[in-house]
């Protein structure tokens, strides 16, 4: 039973759908929109419209992008032998806050996990093979995600490139710069000992 | 380290309770019903933040009220320490140390350590080998930091490694892609193996020290690690060992849609004189046994520590002869805090007696 009028229990349906809202979430945004003005929510109206609309993925690498390929993908400044392969387009944004990578990105749009019933074909890998076939590629760097699922996916990657010629790297993970030895938790400092490099 | 005093607030049956705790033996006397393992309960929640009976905590919390608190006074090398872990409908956990918040104290840094023994504590020696793996992981996520963050990893490769195993049987996923998960499933599973191996030899030594004190010096106990992969006789290292194992099982595991070769399929045999305890040991002496277990923890965390953390031992000694009762009690460090329930007063020895201190509970 529902105790609202229809269009208010439509709109807290729909936006309980979203990732991280529940039905109490739900319904204080559908309030909190039912209160603005009606401009700021046709603003938003648009915008969800829009971005359906206008938004599509890069032809090449498969990151968000209003044009057929992504500023990335576009931009000749940058170095396209080298390709960091992402989980997430939200992925890109992380590195390239970094500023040290210069390189251009491949989006899988996902991981390999069995458990949802997600292969090597459910996320993006034919279209990083035909990048690999047509161009001059000198490195993939695979910065999946450091959970049992992404490294899965790294190594079903590095079997299926390495023996086409192309160097293959993963991303190190470990200790978090600027931080003290003491304040790491016992996992990470286990790892960061285990990736140690000779100096 | 010893809990001098307790007060306990809408905690299950108590209001509001009170009881000051000698630092030696103590034994907790009442009939049934009255809350004496409420109060071990509370002592095992003051320490873990969790129940050992429920994992249900808002049933701890007494009827109509909303909220529970156990505080106690504990001195831990001359020093004292107020410590308060507070449950509220509303808010949730708090858990504090000299009023001052902490949050996510785990293992050996906990300022108040404790080993409970429950009638439960005889599944160990008596039932199936899931609850020896639970005992081993027990006792290895209290001595180990990283050891539960590896069990829970294997947990989750295991899953998706299963679900994979299912789909490649119905077809919908090649066969090659388990060979990636494997990696990682030996990965975490050599690590838990590692650690089992070896928590297992020391528990056996601490373990057949107590139990042939208990028996009167003519039995022996053994432990023996029963892994799949450790059996395998070859000169390969572990690693090798598990793949060729899982290479083999491979055709079954698809088949069965489970994964067949690992830590998780492990188990611990407990002999007494060369005969399994589980088929063919009598009831004193499995409680024995399980005592005798509980005992090793008390000493490897002992060793770790420098000092001996709390016993609690909820109805144990009742079903014990008079001689296994005073040697599991004569074999503990003095200093140690012990706190024993039962329904009425024990007698253990005119020496033992004397300096146990009895709390009444009606």
């Amino acid at each position: 039973m529902s105790y609202y009028a229809g269009p208010v229990a439509n709109l807290i349906e729909e936006l309980s759908k979203l990732p991280g809202v529940g039905p109490k979430t739900a319904q204080r945004l559908a309030f909190y929109i039912l209160k603005t003005a009606p401009d700021d929510a046709k603003k938003l109206a648009r915008a969800i419209d829009e971005v359906k609309d206008k938004i599509r993925f890069c032809e090449i690498c498969f990151n968000v992008t209003d044009q057929t390929t992504c500023e990335f993908c576009r931009n000749a400044n940058r170095d396209h032998s080298v390709i960091c392969v992402v989980e997430e387009p939200r992925d890109i944004v992380a590195l390239e806050k970094t500023g040290e990578f210069k390189g251009v990105y491949h989006v899988l749009q996902g991981s390999i996990s069995p458990i949802d019933g997600i292969g090597p074909d459910d996320i993006r890998v034919k279209e990083l093979l035909r990048r690999l076939s047509g161009n001059e590629i000198r490195e993939i760097i695979i910065a999946t995600n450091p959970n049992i699922e992404g490294e899965a996916t790294a190594m079903y990657l590095a079997k299926l490139i390495k023996p086409l010629g192309v160097k293959v790297s993963r991303i190190a993970s470990g200790l978090p710069v600027g931080g003290d030895l003491e304040y790491a938790d016992e996992v990470t400092l286990g790892r960061a000992l285990e990736g140690r490099r000779e100096m | 380290m010893f809990i001098k005093s307790i007060n306990l607030r809408n905690f299950r049956n108590y209001s509001d309770f009170s009881v000051d705790i000698d630092k030696g033996l103590n034994f907790l006397i009442g009939r049934n019903a009255v809350g004496k393992t409420n109060l071990l309960e509370a002592i095992y929640f003051l320490e873990n933040g969790r129940s050992h009976r429920t994992n249900l905590c808002q049933d701890l919390i007494k009827w109509n009220e909303e909220y529970l608190s156990v505080r106690a006074t504990v001195v831990r090398k001359n020093r004292e320490l107020s410590i308060e872990s507070i449950l509220s409908k509303a808010s949730g956990k708090t858990f504090k140390v000299n009023g001052v918040e902490k949050s996510k104290i785990r293992g050996l840094e906990k300022p108040i350590i404790t080993i409970i023994f429950t009638p439960d504590h005889l599944k160990i020696v008596k039932e199936t080998p899931e609850h020896r793996r639970a005992y081993l992981d027990e006792v290895l996520s209290k001595i180990k930091p990283d050891y539960n963050y590896w069990r829970l990893q294997y947990l989750r490769i295991l899953k998706q490694r299963n679900a994979l195993l299912k789909k490649v049987f119905t077809g919908r996923m090649k066969q090659d892609l388990i060979s990636h998960w494997d990696k990682q499933l030996i990965f975490s599973g050599i690590k838990l193996i590692n650690a089992r191996k070896e928590v297992i030899k020391r528990i056996e030594g601490y373990a057949s020290d107590a139990y042939r004190k208990m028996s009167g010096g003519n039995e022996t106990l053994k432990l023996q690690y029963e892994n799949q992969v450790l059996k395998i006789e070859a000169a390969n290292g572990l690693e090798d060992k598990f793949n060729e194992e899982l290479k083999r099982r491979r055709k079954d595991e698809i088949e069965r849609g489970q994964t067949l070769v690992g830590p998780h399929r492990d188990d611990v045999c407990i002999f007494i004189n060369g005969i399994d305890t589980r088929t063919f040991g009598s009831q004193g002496e499995q409680r024995s046994v399980a005592l005798a277990l509980k005992m090793s923890e008390l000493k490897i965390i002992e060793d770790m520590i420098n000092e001996s953390p709390i016993l609690l031992l909820d109805d144990v000694m009742s079903e014990l002869d008079d001689d296994r009762r005073r040697a599991f009690i004569e074999q503990i460090n003095k200093n140690t805090q012990i706190i024993i329930t039962s329904t009425k007063s024990i007698t253990i020895s005119d020496d033992i007696d004397k300096r146990a201190n009895t709390i009444r509970i009606s």
